[in-house]
């Protein structure tokens, strides 16, 4: 059992670890506190949301008669006071962590970390530290290839645009999946012309295609150009432009553009080869399912791994690392499960597998879904679009995923990853009484749709043993 | 309530009905419009698309449901009722004339015999 630890990187994954290490009674010292939350708080998951919220006022004052709230005079963005709330939330929250650390004795010293051996870190070329276990928690970089001539500011990453001084007129946004598509929304809403070029055939392409389609409807409603199908082969960029094209084609072109086409792995300067560490073939650190590297000493956790890259992914493998250095046996996580949200508008969340993917293991698949807007609580609060889809064993009624789009939809999958991480059926859901008037009512009649009963839409008698997949809807008036 | 002349319906609550140099118009009934209630968004294909009789051409959603539009028949959009983008409701006022939604140019005539008469659609939606 390691009695020191030494966590480089202090995003989700390093301080998480640390804060638990040290209530395990571990000595940690924690390397790279000047970035304390790491790409989640800094640059990530919270001036995004901080952003979607002030969107979200915008929002609702441009629908304001249609809450019977007259408004006089005119209601405009101004981009530098969003910047400023960002800072403030993120200043309040870097304080939360930076507390926490000081409060339970946890060493923070700010700086690079590079390995000397498997047991020693250098600081910024100068201090040495070393302990009985390392845990590598350095998080990614957005993926930028030589072909977009990335300058912070015509030509962007996510790390970026949070900066940018003014907002441009127009954006193209390289990429579809959950990062570009927030940005779309969240640029859209502040009035920005945004096109939205992505490789494969639809928005958030990893998602289950019943959201994918929702989503890329609510681009249209919002005249957010989505390009499908289409891959940026050479950008050009002038003064007054960036134009995109692809064999020569011209794709889109807009004042400015965003790459947002995925991250990688970052291991910049971190020298984990001295170690004899295992890097796989995306520039990943290869892990076992308790986040243990090939050196049994050396554990990682977070984005690092490559495995999902997510925040709250990335905190519940730092909780296995540390609990698996202290000599205990957790279990490892099933990355299927972990909840995904994306805070588009309206927002999506899933956990499981999609309808695709369980037909692909070969599974007899029942699915159910559910409108909003055949909810009384999303009319009371004018947010309609939307559904819930789930994902079941027909055979065995095991809950396989759930999928939704709407708003508050993010709030809402906890219940679905319940039931998924401890093996549960859809029925559970059935017979669970959800409360009136609320979203998550459309989770239990979407489950209740599984077998065709559900009781707020047209009845559709399914066989017991064959049951139908309800993906197509027909005008069955 | 009195018989529409020309109007070809399928089970799918659309209708069809000649229009100006060999095309055909195409929209959705009056019984879809008012079990439909207040329309929110249609989405149609492009001109230039083909849509395929019995397939999804497209999408509407009303406050109420969301339901695919089921071609009536087959062919090639030759214009879209684009004032339905800002102006859903139309369809809701009037089904049968100003909240038409496409002009194809038919690929098969003969799917029209797999269509009701107005008098059977009434009968058929009872």
């Amino acid at each position: 059992m390691a009695k020191r630890l030494i966590v480089i990187g202090a995003g989700p994954a390093g301080y998480v670890a640390a804060l638990q290490a040290r209530a395990a009674g571990l000595d940690v010292c924690l390397v790279g506190t000047q970035d304390a939350g790491g790409t989640c708080l800094q640059r990530g998951c919270i001036p995004t949301k901080t952003l979607i919220a002030s969107c979200d006022v915008l929002e609702k004052f441009r629908r304001a008669k249609q809450y019977g709230i007259e408004l006089e005079g005119s209601v405009s963005a101004h981009w530098p006071s969003q910047q400023a709330r960002i800072d403030s939330v993120v200043g309040t929250m870097v304080g939360g962590i930076n507390g926490l650390l000081s409060q339970r004795g946890v060493e923070q010293l700010p700086g690079l970390a590079r390995f000397v051996d498997a047991r020693t870190v250098e600081v910024d070329g100068a201090r040495r530290v070393d302990g009985d276990a390392i845990l590598i928690c350095t998080g990614s970089v957005p993926t930028a290839p030589a072909l977009f001539p990335v300058d912070g500011q015509q030509v962007a990453t996510s790390d970026d645009v949070l900066k940018w001084a003014t907002l441009p007129k127009s954006l193209v946004i390289i990429g579809g999946g959950v990062i570009a598509c927030e940005f779309a929304f969240i640029f859209n809403s502040l009035g920005v012309d945004v096109s939205v070029i992505e490789a494969t055939d639809r928005p958030l392409p990893l998602e289950d295609t019943a959201i994918s389609t929702i989503i890329g409807r609510e681009m249209r409603k919002r005249r957010i150009q989505f390009i499908p199908s289409a891959m940026v082969g050479k950008m050009e960029v002038d003064d007054n432009a960036v134009r995109c094209y692809q064999d020569g084609q011209l794709l889109a072109s807009a004042e400015r553009a965003l790459v947002a086409i995925g991250r990688r792995p970052n291991s910049a300067g971190l020298n984990a080869q001295a170690a004899g560490v295992e890097f796989g073939e995306r520039g990943e650190i290869r892990v076992n399912g308790y986040m243990q590297t090939n050196i049994p000493t050396i554990y990682a956790a977070g984005d690092i791994t490559a495995q999902l890259m997510l925040a709250h992914a990335a905190s519940a493998q730092a909780h296995v690392a540390v609990a698996h250095m202290l000599g205990e046996q957790p279990e490892p996580l099933v990355i299927e499960n972990i909840p995904r949200v994306t805070f588009t508008h309206p927002e999506v969340a899933s956990a499981g597998l999609t309808e695709d993917a369980a037909r692909q293991r070969g599974l007899n698949v029942s699915c159910g879904s559910f409108d909003f807007r055949a909810l009384g609580k999303a009319h009371a609060t004018g947010e309609i679009a939307g559904l819930v889809k789930v994902v079941a064993d027909a055979d065995n009624h095991v809950l396989l995923g759930v999928h939704m789009v709407g708003s508050h939809s993010a709030e809402m999958i906890h219940e679905a990853a319940i039931v998924l991480e401890r093996g549960g059926t859809v029925d559970e859901i059935c017979h669970t009484v959800h409360a009136h008037p609320t979203l998550s009512e459309a989770i239990h009649e979407a489950a209740e749709s599984v077998f065709g009963f559900a009781t707020h839409k047209p009845l559709v008698r399914k066989p017991a043993q064959d049951l139908l997949n309800e993906s197509t809807r027909r005008l069955s008036v | 309530m009195s018989q529409l002349e020309g109007y070809l319906f399928n089970q799918g609550h659309m209708w069809c009905r000649p229009g100006d140099d060999a095309t055909y118009v195409i929209g959705v009934s009056d019984h879809a419009q008012g079990s439909l209630g207040e329309i929110a968004y249609i989405e149609l294909p492009a001109a230039g698309a083909t849509i395929t009789q019995g397939e999804a051409l497209g999408v509407i959603e009303s406050v109420k449901v969301v339901n695919d539009l089921l071609a009536p028949i087959s062919g090639t959009v030759v214009e879209v009722n684009d004032s339905l983008a800002d102006s859903p409701t139309t369809v809701n006022e009037s089904p049968y004339e100003d909240g038409w939604m496409l002009r194809i140019k038919p690929g098969r005539t003969e799917e029209l015999d797999e269509l009701m008469d107005h008098a059977r659609y009434t009968a058929f939606i009872g």
